[in-house]
């Protein structure tokens, strides 16, 4: 594969998301083309070495899926087909990991993907007493400044024993607790969402599942909706 | 010794430091790193070549300043701060490559587990 030089400046601690070849095109582009015919329109694909290696793995990738498939005793080639279809979905949507964010101060390279922090603090939304979690973006709070604090804005199915205002209020605190103790990142605003209530059965079963997911004894440390009144 | 020679060296020094520091679970191999291994497992491999470069490791180098880039993505253990792993793996990154004078190193976390 071509290893890249990374174009961009360490000093400007620009996030560069996705592999981009020596000839400055990004690998993504590349195998987009590949994929949809599209590589003989473009003459550069085809005079550029590193653009014609990266088609070639692409081609190579799909024929060692299909290989491996084929090893397996049994496999109908319809199934074969279907799997390497998927695989190769998971490889072209691994080329493009997701929104990095800033994990410290502006002069330092360290980056947290999107979808880990919100795996992290959704979670600890989810642990609060009478809160469900849902979907959970986190982008930079200034779009023209990518290395600075973020804007987290969090979906939330609530219980109604107290009131919303509150109730944001609790997972505002949260949010900003684990942002900063558990990963590191500057919170510059964090919105919560309630689009939907959750009614008695719903907590009720909180306990239960909580216990599957291994996290029941985190729910009773917070007690009950009603006790945090 | 070549520029690629001294690119895996530093990759496999990179990543042998990383993945000794706590809290960092795995360095990420992705489905492409890990289809990109098959591929070339079954290749013919270059005469006294390592077998390919390490996973979660990508090395480049400006040529116009000779200033090495090294980019490490990893996965972080639930119950270590992430920044405070990613700030011992810049400091442990470095620390392994500090034959070479200028050598800059971005760290990502990439996912939790």
């Amino acid at each position: 594969m071509a290893m890249s030089a990374n174009p961009d400046r360490p000093e400007e601690s620009r996030y560069e998301e996705e592999e981009r070849l020596a000839c400055g095109r990004l690998l993504s582009d590349v195998w987009d083309a590949g994929d949809t015919g599209r590589a003989a329109d473009d003459p550069h694909l085809s005079v550029c070495p590193h653009c014609s290696a990266a088609l070639a793995e692409l081609t190579g990738l799909g024929d060692a899926v299909r290989r491996t498939c084929a090893e397996e005793p049994g496999v109908p080639e319809a199934t074969t087909a279907a799997i390497t279809a998927r695989v190769m979905d998971l490889v072209r949507l691994e080329l493009r990991p997701g929104r990095p964010l800033p994990l410290g101060g502006p002069e330092e390279d360290h980056w947290i993907v999107e979808a880990a922090a919100a795996r992290l603090l959704r979670a600890a939304v989810d642990a609060l007493p009478g809160v469900r979690a849902g979907s959970c973006r986190i982008e930079p709070l200034d779009p023209a400044d990518p290395t600075g604090p973020v804007h987290v804005r969090v979906e939330v199915a609530a219980a109604l024993d107290r009131s919303l205002p509150d109730l944001a209020d609790a997972v505002r605190a949260r949010i900003a607790e684990v942002a900063d103790r558990d990963i590191g990142i500057r919170l510059g605003a964090a919105d919560v969402l309630v689009v939907d209530i959750l009614d008695e059965d719903d907590v009720g079963d909180d306990g239960g599942t909580g216990g599957e997911r291994g996290e029941g004894d985190e729910y009773d440390r917070y007690g009950t909706g009603g006790a945090a009144r | 010794m070549t520029a690629d020679t001294l690119r895996d060296r530093l990759a496999e020094a990179a990543a042998g430091a990383a993945q000794d520091v706590p809290g960092v679970a795995f360095l990420r191999p992705g489905v492409v790193d890990l289809l990109r291994t098959r591929v070339a497992g079954r290749a013919p491999r270059p005469a006294g070549g390592s077998g390919g470069r390490p996973q979660g490791v990508r090395v480049g180098r400006d040529e116009a300043t000779g200033a090495w880039h090294i980019d490490i993505r990893l996965v972080l253990h639930r119950g270590h701060r992430a920044l405070d792993v990613t700030r011992a793996v810049h400091t442990a990154t470095l620390a392994a490559v500090r034959t070479e004078p200028s050598v800059s190193v971005r760290v990502t976390v990439t996912g939790v587990v």
